[in-house]
Parts: C-alpha cells; structure tokens; sequence
C-alpha cells in the first residue's frame, strides 16, 4: 500500500491504516489564484469564499462562458439536480449566450478575467510602482501637456518600446453588497403670491433590485458599476478585493 | 526566511476551525465572551446525548459535531453554528449560560433570548458530506441588541 499526496499511512498489529489529511496550505477567505485556461485560451481565476453577514458571495456568469472555460455547470454539484431546472429556462428563446447561472463561490467557479494595460501601453494617468519599474515595466510616455497643446509645440511622445520591456495587466476584483439607500429629490416652485421660491425635499428609501445580490465583479473597478448592474438607486456598499 | 517569520505555507490553525470527519465536525477552540459579563466561555457539543465541551471530556480530543443530511437546504448547505442563550434581563451571558454549537440550516435567530452566528459552511452531495469551509476566524464577543420602542427584532451581534 502506497500512501498519496495529502495522506498518511500508518501500520500496526491489526493491519495499514490510511488516512486523508486535510492541505498544510491555509488558504485564507477571498485568496485568488489566476490560471491559464487552455480551453478558454485566456486567464481565469479562483476565489477562496469569503463570507459576509455568513452569505457566500456569488459569480453571476453566463452558460456558454463557463462552459468556454471547462465548467458545463449543467447539473448542480451538490443538488445534483440541473441549474436550469426552473421552467422559464424551457423557453427556447433563453440561449446559452444570454443564459446566466448565479455561482457561489463555494462551487469554485473560474472566473475569466478582463485585463487593462498598466503602464507603457496603458493610461498614462495611472502611475507605475517602482516594484513593477525594477522587473522590467514601464512607465507610459510622457503626453505633451496643454500649456504645450496651446503654445503649438506638442512634443510627440515617444512610442519605442524600451529595450526587454514587460508589459504590465491588471485586473480588479470587488465584492458588491447591495443595500438600502436614501433617496432625496429637490423641487422648486415659485410662491403664490409672495414671489419666494418654495423648495421642497422629498427623502425616501431605495430597495435594490431584486437580482441585486451580493456577488463578486472583475474587471476595472468602478462606483459607476452599480448603474449596470440593476441598482435603482446611487446607493449600494462596496469593497474592493485585490488581486 | 527572517528570523521569527512564520515559515511559507504554514497554516493557519485559528478558533473555530473545522474538519470533517466519519459524518462529524471537530474545531479547534473557540471561545465567546459576554461584552459586558463574563468570559470567555468555551461552548459545548451534544455527543450521545450528553453536552460536553468542545475541546472534549479530556481536552485533547474535539467533541464531534454530527451531522445529518437531512438538515441542508435544498442547495445543499448546511451550517455549524454558534448558540447563546443570554440572561434574559440584561442581555449578556452568564457562567451558567447555555453556549453551543450546534446543526442547523437557519444563521439567524430572531428571538430575544437565543442569539446564534453560523462559524462554518457544509457542503453536501447525495446525501453525504462533502466539505466544511470556515466562517469565523477570531474569538467571539457577544452583544444583544433589544429593540426600541419603534419596534423591530432583537439583533445578536457577534463581533
């Protein structure tokens, strides 16, 4: 008997015992690891669940991306029962290209990931850490500045790639929490007879949507994100994961 | 490695961390401690019937948690959680409060003298038990909340 990765073998009088232990490697909540897909032909990406308020976030993924990346996610590991099961997935006009599956972490769903240059080839805005400088990046080429754009002499920059250059990628991942927001709304009316101008606020309380849930995005982070993602109103908790 | 650091990979073995086992959940110690009253106080595991404390009758050994499959969701989760029952007077525990952890599939507890906070996630498939993912990584203070004349439920905040 040969004892595998991960587990020990003892003997004694009464025979081999084996037993599986769990990995010496503590991954701690929200750990991710990126990995080369070769049957998505892109990076993707695993993320240890975290928990908030004891609620597993989700990745809400459409079917043909996950099934892109190796994870067919037709039937439900733990339920064993089909993701689609609900009858409105029966509608023949739900393709696989629009149909979205909400994942919860646990599940370990790979996540692609959409990057952004940073650095020579990318917003010349954002600045570079030397860390990145001393293993070969770039900073982007210095843009002529507007005092020049007005004088008529805009230096055009440089766009040689420096030699042994390293491009540099990014990619943020963030957790969404949606919540309860207050709304407030200004009117102004002219008075009646006085000729003051009457203003009145209204403050009100915004509910999210209800396929406003608590999931995980990647990509750029951006607050302006909760316009696209359901969100009625301006409100909405986020905390940014880095990677 | 500078001298002192924790060697690369080294794990974590932090309250409240738990293995599964032979249809059982083991932790390692925990503890929760009244925000105002006394503490800390190591909760207990029915095992045969009997609450034992959670590091077991001779501290070397965990008291199992067991755990059934019919007590997961229909997604196939289910939680440990942690149990107090606090003085109903004034909110905080006791030493002779009733602290453990128990089986469940509800987090939440909505009545005034039972507060609970799941401390770890189980994963179930055909019926058995797949993985044990850890919730809670610190010791526990416990806080009650009442509400106020507004109305509302009690909050059981665990922090």
């Amino acid at each position: 008997m040969q004892a595998g990765a991960g587990m020990t073998l003892a003997s004694s009088l009464l025979g081999d015992a084996l037993s599986a232990r769990p990995s010496p490697r503590w991954k701690h909540p929200w750990f991710t690891q990126p990995f080369w897909s070769p049957s998505a032909g892109r990076w993707v990406a695993t993320i240890v669940p975290g928990f908030v308020n004891e609620q597993a976030p989700i990745y809400r993924a459409t079917v043909e991306e996950q099934k892109t990346a190796g994870n067919p996610w037709d039937i439900n590991p733990l339920t064993g029962k089909q993701f689609f099961s609900d009858p409105i997935f029966a509608q023949p006009t739900i393709t696989n290209s629009t149909r979205t599956v909400d994942l919860p972490l646990y599940l370990n769903p790979a996540i692609p990931m959409d990057f952004r240059g940073i650095g020579f080839d990318g917003d010349p805005s954002n600045d570079v850490p030397q860390f990145f400088i001393d293993l070969g990046a770039a900073r982007a080429p210095k843009q002529p500045s507007a005092q020049d754009v007005l004088n008529g002499n805009p230096q055009q920059p440089d766009a040689t790639p420096p030699k042994n250059l390293r491009l540099l990628r990014a990619c943020d991942f963030w957790v969404h929490q949606p919540r309860l927001a207050l709304t407030s709304e200004l009117t102004l009316q002219p008075g009646p007879a006085t000729g003051i101008s009457n203003v009145t606020q209204t403050l009100g309380i915004a509910s999210p949507a209800a396929s406003d849930v608590l999931r995980v995005f990647q990509g750029t982070f951006t607050t302006i994100h909760l316009l696209h993602c359901g969100c009625r109103s301006t409100g909405g908790g986020l905390r940014r994961a880095g990677f | 490695m500078p001298r002192g650091a924790a060697p690369r990979g080294q794990t974590f073995n932090h309250p409240w961390r738990p293995a599964l086992a032979a249809g059982r959940v083991t932790f390692n110690l925990g503890t929760v401690a009244s925000f105002a009253g006394v503490g800390p106080i190591e909760p207990k595991i029915t095992v045969n019937g009997t609450l034992v404390p959670m590091s077991g009758k001779d501290g070397n050994t965990p008291a199992g948690l067991t755990i059934k499959a019919s007590v997961a969701n229909d997604d196939g989760v289910s939680f440990a959680a942690l149990e107090v029952h606090p003085d109903p007077d004034t909110g905080e525990l006791t030493k002779d409060s009733k602290v453990e952890i128990v089986h469940t599939n509800a987090t939440i507890s909505h009545a005034p003298n039972l507060g609970r906070t799941a401390i770890a996630l189980i994963l179930w498939s055909g019926g058995q038990p797949l993985r044990v993912l850890p919730i809670v990584h610190f010791n526990l203070r416990y806080l009650r909340i009442l509400p106020t004349a507004g109305g509302g439920a009690p909050k059981h905040l665990f922090l």
